[in-house]
């Protein structure tokens, strides 16, 4: 592996917190001292935070086609009625 | 061993079942509530993220309670609405792993286009590893990798792809609002 990656696998082991005390402290250390470390660091956190909420949003849109299904397909009429009474009370 | 696609379609069976038996509760909550269909509908989308989350990926044993369970969350979304307003980023705020505290830097939803569209088999695989903790080996199979070492690396391309547009776009974003 390259080391750009493998530098990446040790940065996520300290965020992931998967690495040992030794690790961790050799990259606490690092951060203290490397401000180009330390912005790598930030941006990976970012990384992991747009990746889950890539798969939010991919969840969401799961989660609109089964709604989508129930609300408009003839076999679910039924459940469509019912929801559909609920709010014309 | 299930493939992507027999996962989705758990997946879809799973929502197709708890939304026909909880949803009318929760409806009929929000009804009493004063609110409307579409409310409803955008809170239980939001609760059923958030019991995925919570239960099916970290395989918690719920079982005759997941009814109460989403209940419980949409009246709880619910009350959040009232007071702050819902939408997604009241959720994409809940943090999985409490270390990792972030504050967002760009745009989250232009970002989620740029990558969507530019690198969707990277991040499909970063969400199958990451989000739906699924192991390397079942994703070496599903993405068509020969061995768990080449879908390792690939994961870790991936994940560099994604940091350099998350700093291109942070410096992109700096640059303008300077």
């Amino acid at each position: 592996m390259r080391t750009s990656l493998t530098e990446i696998q040790e940065i996520e082991g300290f965020l992931l917190k998967t690495d040992s005390n030794e690790d961790r402290l050799l990259l606490e250390a690092r951060t203290c001292l490397d401000a180009d470390f330390t912005e790598k660091v930030s941006f990976q956190k970012e990384a992991y935070e747009q990746i889950r909420s890539y798969a939010r949003a991919q969840l969401r849109e799961e989660i609109k086609t089964v709604e989508k299904r129930l609300f408009s397909t003839t076999e679910q009429a039924g459940f469509r009625a019912k929801i559909l009474r609920i709010f014309k009370r | 061993m299930q493939s992507r696609q027999e996962q989705q379609l758990a997946r879809e069976a799973l929502f197709t079942q708890l939304y026909t038996e909880v949803f009318p509760t929760v409806a009929g909550y929000i009804a009493k509530k004063g609110g409307n269909l579409e409310q409803a509908k955008d809170l239980f989308q939001e609760a059923l993220v958030i019991y995925y989350e919570q239960v099916e990926l970290r395989s918690k044993s719920l079982e005759k309670n997941a009814k109460a369970y989403l209940i419980g969350v949409s009246r709880n979304l619910w009350h959040q609405q009232a007071t702050h307003g819902l939408n997604h980023e009241s959720i994409d705020n809940l943090n999985n792993e409490p270390d990792v505290q972030i504050s967002p830097m760009v745009s989250t939803k232009k970002l989620l286009k740029t990558l969507a569209t530019t690198g969707r088999k990277c991040m499909d695989m970063l969400r199958a590893f990451y989000y739906e903790q699924i192991p390397l080996d079942q994703i070496a199979h599903q993405f068509g990798f020969g061995s768990v070492r080449s879908a390792t690396v690939q994961k870790y391309k991936c994940l560099e792809k994604v940091r350099d547009e998350v700093k291109e776009k942070s410096l992109t974003y700096a640059d303008f609002t300077d």
